[in-house]
């Protein structure tokens, strides 16, 4: 008797057959038992990319899916070079990530900071240790990574699971991309894209590789116009850019206003970055305009978020948000045309001053084009996608079966 | 007021159709292309409004004129015409005329009145405004134009934001045609006024950055403010007589202490036209740019004398009385 329990307990520890392991992962998948997980850059600063990556993971988190969200703790130099002082050894001390500025609810999220073994540990610069863990996933899994992380794509290569590339900007798709590389040498498939402009581009750059569209929503219960005619100022919000030579174009822009248009030095720009998403929502509606000057946008929120704002955009028409602009629903400049974008704005800001924007059918023109990229849609569209790659990754066990 | 006629303001209250009077004073006719753009501007505001228009005594020619005018305010606008051929320059005009007429009539009070300041003025339509129970008043000049939406973005202002007794439009300034600037628009500028958009004491000692003209005061906001305004035999004085070029100023800080509160819209709503002249009738409130280099009897003063008023302004908004004032050359 002794002897057969213990044949037993070998036969329980034995590791399930090719097989058997595509059989239990289908059948995981029947009954939703997977976990999708996102690879998510441990930014310390608001960024509209990682909001709408935690806003996808929050909507499956908040469907049932189980959700895991993966990072890279962010080393603190001067925390670290403090610390090692004191401790007269190297010490490495981390960044807390912690998204808060986000306008979602993702208190629901778990987040797992990436180490090398079971047993690492982070110190971080609130003074807490928390634990790492090292990637885990099973083939009936998911495993979104977004665009701009060819290392994170060929780290997995060995994984499980299924790798979703999640497009949110062109210019990144290449960037760290060695030439004539592409996805698909990393066992990538499959993108989600979230505008029709980067799903062109990567058809183009990647040819065969199967895109899934994904339109943003505004948030509209933060996103909305002031409650009085009266509450706008004439006040210009701008996000100065990406990086120094962006920054001095959109100050250039300014200033090239300002010198063509003396009589309108009492109008004043606010720069709308570093703050959270209601802040940044009650600064936008005060304005009268927001100045757009993101010419690699991969998609651009801030246009529809400053038209739910009733914010007029003088702005370039970036290829990223080629779906949505057109003549009626701001000042569009050709994409990186300073000179343009400078002369518009003095011709938006005479026709605001003149009162030639006081009317409801540019609102309407507004209203037009939100209605493309709602919540409640995108949310609806979020939830389809996993049930496609559900299903898809079903047939897709069920063919390895075969073979 | 006691220079008004009493039949013709009997004749206001019966041709009251609107809320909101807007108040000119003729000192003489102007041209007939401007007053026709002036009349047609205020004819086809947005929200109706009536004009009373304050005369020193025009001859019946000139009240003929008048008088057509006022029945058919129209304009000229100066287009290009799409025929001209540049290679044939003679053979078509390069801009044609086309003229409008408004499509309201005009509601307006003829009232003649012995004025000889803004101020008084600005009294009499006050005081004509309160008679005759209206919300808003506006004092304007006859050679000037408003922007046919301006009464109805300042309502719209006004209803939004109730504490507030006058709004200003902001001012077009148009120098012998040419467009020189904008007036009105200190309080949105970065780091001037307080509260963005609103005058307050310290900007407005800063320097004299306003104007009455176009400005849309609510009758309310000065009536129940006691210490703000003067009142004699029962009637209101809201502008003092006796400072002499800066009488406007002095009224918007004695308001601004008394904590009626101004604000400007950030919508063109007037366009001040000036012109040189050579001799200054206190009349109007624009100020000419060659005063001092006028002779006395045409008005003009010294650059002492014009210190004096100014300082004068920044003087004496603590109290409302209309007390003389004279000024003794040093």
């Amino acid at each position: 008797m002794e002897k057969v329990e213990a044949q037993a307990e070998v036969k329980e520890t034995q590791a399930p057959s090719p097989e058997e392991q595509i059989n239990a992962a289908i059948e995981k998948l029947e009954n939703d038992d997977f976990t999708i997980h996102f690879y998510c850059p441990a930014l310390s600063q608001p960024s509209g990319g990682i909001g709408v990556l935690l806003r996808i993971a929050a909507a499956y988190q908040q469907k049932g899916y189980k959700v895991k969200i993966w990072y890279e703790p962010q080393v603190n130099q001067q925390a670290s070079v403090q610390a090692s002082q004191k401790a007269k050894k190297e010490t490495v001390i981390f960044d807390k990530f912690d998204p808060n500025w986000v306008d979602f609810d993702i208190s629901g999220l778990e987040f797992y900071p990436l180490g090398a073994s079971e047993d690492a540990r982070v110190p971080l610069t609130t003074g807490e240790v928390i634990d790492a863990y090292p990637l885990n996933v099973h083939p009936e899994d998911f495993m979104f990574i977004p665009e701009g992380f060819p290392n994170v794509m060929e780290r997995t290569v060995g994984v499980s699971c299924k790798r979703i590339v999640l497009a949110q900007s062109w210019l990144y798709i290449l960037a760290g991309m060695k030439n004539g590389q592409i996805w698909q040498n990393f066992g990538i498939k499959d993108v989600v894209s979230v505008s029709d402009f980067i799903s062109e581009y990567i058809q183009a750059i990647m040819p065969g590789i199967k895109i899934k569209s994904l339109k943003q929503g505004i948030n509209r219960d933060i996103f909305y116009k002031p409650e009085k005619f009266s509450d706008k100022m004439p006040i210009i919000g701008y996000q100065s850019g990406r990086g120094p030579e962006s920054q001095m174009k959109t100050h250039t822009a300014i200033k090239m206003f300002y010198a063509a248009n003396p009589h309108m030095r009492w109008w004043r720009f606010r720069e709308l970055s570093g703050m959270s998403r209601e802040e940044f929502a009650e600064r936008l509606r005060d304005c009268a305009f927001v100045l757009y000057t993101d010419d690699v946008a991969g998609f651009g929120t801030l246009p529809l978020e400053a038209m739910a704002c009733g914010t007029h955009v003088v702005g370039y028409a970036a290829p990223g948000g080629k779906e949505y602009t057109h003549g009626q629903n701001g000042f569009w400049a050709n994409n990186g045309n300073v000179f343009e974008l400078s002369e518009l704005l003095g011709i938006a800001v005479d026709k605001w001053v003149s009162g030639e924007m006081d009317v409801d059918d540019i609102q309407k023109d507004y209203e037009a084009t939100l209605r493309e990229y709602t919540v409640e849609g995108e949310a609806e569209r979020t939830l389809e996608i996993i049930e496609e790659y559900k299903k898809e990754r079903i047939d897709e066990l069920k063919g390895a079966q075969k073979k | 007021m006691k220079n008004t006629k009493k039949k013709e303001s009997m004749s206001l209250k019966e041709h009251k159709k609107s809320n909101v009077l807007i108040v000119a004073y003729l000192r003489e006719l102007p041209t007939i292309e401007s007053l026709n753009e002036f009349l047609y501007s205020v004819a086809m505001q947005k929200h109706p409004t009536d004009l009373l228009l304050l005369h020193g005594g025009l001859s019946k020619a000139h009240m003929e004129v008048l008088q057509g005018v006022i029945d058919k305010p129209t304009i000229t606008l100066h287009k290009p015409n799409p025929d001209f051929d540049p290679e044939n320059p003679s053979k078509a005009p390069k801009v044609i005329n086309e003229t409008t007429q408004s499509l309201f009539p005009l509601n307006v009070v003829l009232q003649e009145v012995k004025v000889s300041t803004f101020a008084e003025v600005f009294n009499t339509g006050f005081q004509a405004a309160k008679e005759h129970g209206y919300e808003f008043m506006s004092i304007c000049e006859p050679e000037d134009v408003y922007s046919t939406y301006w009464v109805d973005t300042a309502l719209t202002y006004a209803k939004e934001r109730p504490e507030i007794g006058i709004f200003t439009p902001i001012i077009r300034n148009v120098v012998f045609g040419a467009f020189q600037g904008y007036y009105n628009e200190a309080p949105w500028a970065e780091g001037m006024a307080e509260e963005a958009g609103k005058y307050d004491q310290n900007l407005m000692l800063k320097f004299n950055c306003l104007s009455p003209l176009g400005a849309i005061v609510r009758m309310k906001s000065l009536l129940e403010s006691e210490d703000a305004i003067e009142e004699r035999d029962e009637k209101l004085y809201p502008m003092k007589t006796n400072i002499k070029l800066t009488s406007p100023y002095e009224f918007f800080l004695r308001m601004a202490y008394n904590d009626i509160e101004i604000m400007n819209v950030p919508r063109l709503g007037y366009e001040q036209r000036i012109y040189r002249r050579e001799e200054y009738f206190p009349t109007t409130s624009k100020l000419p740019q060659n005063l001092v280099q006028m002779p006395e009897d045409k008005g003009g003063m010294t650059q002492q004398e014009a210190q004096f008023w100014h300082k004068k302004a920044t003087d004496a908004y603590f109290i409302e009385d209309d007390e003389p004032i004279e000024y003794i050359p040093a």
